[in-house]
């Protein structure tokens, strides 16, 4: 670990690793774009509609990795003191609330043909909702305290109080949900899924996890930059002052 | 044009899933593309702040 | 005794001219009270919104004196003094939470059967009404401190302060106003108000030393 935590190591290694995540996303996307679309079936229930999942399900995955990679960025920033995890918490949270809002919005799309409603408070929907607020707060963190040491360390222990709370909201919203509407409307992914199906969404599920990989390098590359600038900012800064 | 309409048409949900992809397509580049542009301006900006820096070395180097 | 003497100057203060317990008490009762003019005084639709909206603004009443419970002691170098005494900074968070609970959830919480009378709430489920408030806002101001303290260093941090804790606050809600829900439906209210007590619970775990690590930062 101690490694990667030199900014030089990490920028090579960055280097070199995304080239590699760029080409894995770009032909999984339009392989799987190609399957989702045209070389799959559609759903004997949901018929042509079930192709939105292709973008849905990854989008919805990748909303609730990224939370996990900032909070145990977090995690790691505040145990171990290392500046570039805080930065790739900063990184990777802006990723995960443009995937968040892409998975409700697409979620919405998806219900309209199938349920007849463009928005249900359905257990899982609601709570990706609220992840979506979780990252709106972790961002607004950051902006708001100018010290960039203290931001870091303050978004982090935010980070931390909401991931031991994601289950708290999970198990609240199901029980809320299961109270106020009997068993639940929506059944849908889940392992009954159709064989034909599985290779178009986990070719989909491939390149939304190379094209996070390669966006959280990029960004993380880019607050190293940031915090270069400030320091030598400050340096000119300083020597000007004398 | 007719004959993309078609390869395209997805039955009476049509407009559902086109707007499902687009807004993916969207999404994805435009994340994309912000944190490029960004990381390029940044980049610029310590570009033009590095000139300093020689003299910085040189005045460490004399000490 | 450092620590229950820090809880009484905190409620003293609070109840002092001026301070957060009888602001946040007319809030409550004005914000309430907005209601009926906005869906109209038919008792039957209120009877059904009563239970959610007192919830609704009990929490917001809460959350509005929040961003002042570190902030004050912090401008003007008390937290300073408290960190530096013998009480822990983990205790000292503590006795304020606690304080402002005392000082500002208890008195909604008293008051809240006469709003639910305004609302036409039934005689009856009144005092399941302020059972459950009793029970979940403890939770409102253990998890509420934790944003306060986050945001001690912050000038105008209410809004920053809204937006970290709100989502937060969620389970709080769905149990607490769910057992009144569940009341309405003739169905079991205790199992939302065991669920409630463990969030209260488990906010008093965490909550002290989420708000002392967020408050050294502050301190530094």
């Amino acid at each position: 670990m101690q490694r990667f935590a030199n900014p030089a190591r990490f920028n090579h290694l960055a280097d070199r690793i995304m080239p590699w995540s760029n080409a894995v996303a770009i032909i999984a996307f339009m392989l799987g774009g190609y399957y989702s679309l045209f070389d799959s079936p559609a759903d004997y229930q949901q018929s042509e509609t079930v192709r939105i999942m292709y973008v849905h399900v990854p989008a919805a995955w990748m909303s609730m990795l990224c939370y996990m990679i900032v909070a145990a960025a977090s995690f790691t920033g505040l145990v171990w003191k290392h500046p570039l995890a805080f930065l790739t918490a900063k990184a990777a949270a802006p990723i995960g609330a443009g995937l968040t809002a892409l998975a409700l919005f697409t979620g919405a799309v998806w219900g309209q043909p199938t349920w007849g409603t463009w928005w249900e408070w359905d257990a899982r929907m609601t709570s990706v909702l609220v992840l979506f607020f979780l990252y709106l707060g972790y961002m607004a963190m950051w902006e708001t305290i100018e010290d960039h040491d203290k931001a870091s360390r303050a978004s982090s222990i935010l980070a931390l109080v909401g991931v031991v709370n994601i289950p708290i909201i999970k198990f609240s919203v199901e029980w809320w949900n299961t109270v106020h509407q009997g068993a639940s409307v929506l059944r849908v992914g889940g392992p009954s899924i159709h064989e034909d199906m599985m290779l178009p969404l986990l070719l989909m599920v491939l390149a939304f996890h190379a094209y996070l990989i390669s966006l959280v390098l990029k960004r993380v590359k880019l607050e190293l930059t940031r915090r270069k600038i400030m320091v030598l900012r400050q340096s000119l800064f300083a020597r000007k002052g004398r | 044009m007719e004959i993309i309409l078609a390869v395209f048409d997805f039955g009476k949900h049509s407009g559902f899933i086109w707007a499902a992809y687009i807004a993916a397509i969207i999404v994805l580049i435009s994340m994309w593309m912000v944190s490029n542009r960004t990381a390029k301006k940044a980049a610029l900006e310590l570009e033009s702040l590095r000139p300093a820096r020689p003299e910085h070395i040189n005045k460490d180097a004399e000490l | 005794m450092a620590f229950w003497a820090l809880v009484k100057r905190d409620i003293t203060l609070a109840w002092a001219q001026g301070g957060a317990g009888g602001l946040s008490l007319a809030f409550f009762m004005i914000a309430t009270s907005l209601f009926p003019f906005a869906v109209g005084p038919d008792s039957e639709f209120l009877m059904r919104l009563a239970p959610g909206v007192i919830w609704v603004v009990a929490l917001l009443a809460g959350l509005i004196s929040l961003d002042r419970l570190f902030q004050a002691d912090f401008e003007d170098g008390s937290l300073d003094m408290l960190a530096l005494s013998p009480l822990s900074l983990e205790m000292t968070a503590f006795a304020k939470t606690l304080a402002h609970w005392f000082s500002v959830m208890l008195p909604l919480v008293i008051l809240s059967p006469l709003l639910g009378l305004m609302l036409a709430m039934p005689v009856a489920s009144l005092g399941w009404l302020l059972l459950s408030l009793l029970i979940g806002s403890p939770a409102l101001s253990l998890i509420g401190s934790i944003g306060a303290a986050l945001t001690v260093a912050v000038r105008r941090g209410g809004v920053l302060i809204a937006l970290i804790i709100l989502p937060l606050y969620i389970p709080v809600l769905i149990f607490g106003a769910g057992s009144l829900l569940a009341i309405s439906a003739g169905t079991d209210p205790l199992p939302h108000l065991a669920l409630s007590g463990a969030v209260s619970l488990f906010a008093l775990f965490i909550s002290p030393f989420a708000s002392a690590a967020a408050l050294r930062l502050g301190l530094e």
